[in-house]
């Protein structure tokens, strides 16, 4: 456990004091993404050429399978649909690189495919995702999907908050079906996410900024 | 040990965080004197602002007169929208200042005296940045 502690603070203070990077965002924009929760920690630092593409470095480290996965992740915005009060998106990810099992044999050729989509106003936000992993023959399919409330609207530049609650679902899990309320800060260019899952016990940290 | 988890997470984003502000906020002027003057009325030839002019592009104060384009624009819902925005129109030339108002979905445009920007690369802008162009308004003599 305690290794896997050093591992995430190591993956937090390298990745981000070398490469800063962003999701698909504005052109030439940075972005940089952490996400945390009992299965898995990750950091995903990308560049974004268009508003509707970006490609980046992707490093997990899954707990649950004891497997380290380092690759290449690109993004594609397939579609946006700008409403006057809504905006959704529809997003293709992929991700190719290696795998490395530990206790086991070297790293072999892996990756994953995602495909989102979501729907928000300035009030209301849902997401579905479904993602397929393919780590040192470590194969699996996973939804998720999430709905979010903002209690109150604020302005350019306030902080945001948005309450929100995910449901995941690991089909080839012992327990397939899990819920995590979450809470979502986001002020200017930086986002922070904390949740906790309540059938794992475990909790949920996330956070992008951008540049 | 969860708990330690999610500090050292804590932490680690904190850190970073407050990092990444202390460089955006440096400046160097040393090689010249800012005393018993406004900053707008100080000879800038001999030195740059780079961060503070990307960040005062979304401050009004500093352009309340001159020409104005007042675009009507789908798909602003976001603080992030305003900040694309903002990242693509700053490059303009033409443009001195940009406010975004989520609520109205409405992006004032200030624009420097003497310049101007047409309805197509306004629209061509707001597309690059990832949104939909409504219709436009021209104040000021835009």
């Amino acid at each position: 456990m305690f290794i896997r502690l050093i591992l995430i603070l190591m993956l937090s203070v390298s990745i981000t004091t070398t490469a800063y990077a962003r999701p698909v965002s504005y052109p030439d924009g940075w972005t940089f993404m952490q996400k945390n929760n009992g299965s898995y920690s990750s950091v995903h630092a990308h560049y974004s050429p268009t508003a509707s593409d970006s490609i980046g470095a992707y490093i997990e480290r899954n707990w649950q399978e004891d497997i380290t996965f380092t690759g290449i992740q690109y993004n594609r915005l397939v579609k946006r649909w700008n409403g006057r009060k809504t905006q959704a998106n529809f997003y293709a990810k992929v991700g190719v690189g290696q795998a490395n099992p530990f206790g086991n044999i070297g790293a072999k050729l892996s990756g994953f495919t995602e495909l989102a989509f979501d729907w928000e106003t300035r009030r209301w936000f849902t997401e579905y995702r479904i993602r397929a992993t393919d780590f040192a023959n470590n194969q699996s399919v996973h939804h998720s999907g999430r709905l979010g409330v903002a209690p109150y609207i604020g302005d350019y530049g306030d902080l945001h908050t948005w309450l929100m609650v995910q449901v995941e679902n690991h089909p080839e899990s012992s327990q397939p079906t899990t819920t995590t309320p979450l809470i979502r800060l986001f002020k200017g260019v930086q986002m922070l996410e904390l949740g906790y899952t309540i059938e794992h016990e475990e909790w949920l940290a996330n956070w992008v900024v951008r540049f | 040990m969860k708990s330690l988890k999610i500090i050292g997470i804590c932490a680690s984003i904190i850190i970073f965080s407050q990092s990444v502000y202390a460089q955006k906020t440096e400046m160097n002027h040393d090689d010249h004197d800012h005393s018993e003057m406004e900053h707008n009325q100080m000879n800038h030839d001999d030195h740059d602002h780079p961060e503070m002019d990307k960040e005062s592009i979304t401050d009004v104060s500093v352009a309340t007169d001159g020409p104005v384009i007042v675009a009507s624009v789908n798909g602003l819902v976001c603080d992030f929208c305003a900040q694309a925005l903002k990242k693509v129109f700053q490059k303009e030339e033409a443009v001195k200042a940009l406010k975004v108002d989520l609520d109205a979905g409405e992006v004032r445009i200030f624009l420097e005296e003497g310049q101007m920007l047409s309805d197509a690369i306004v629209a061509k802008l707001i597309r690059k940045s990832g949104y939909s162009l409504v219709d436009t308004k021209r104040e000021g003599g835009a």
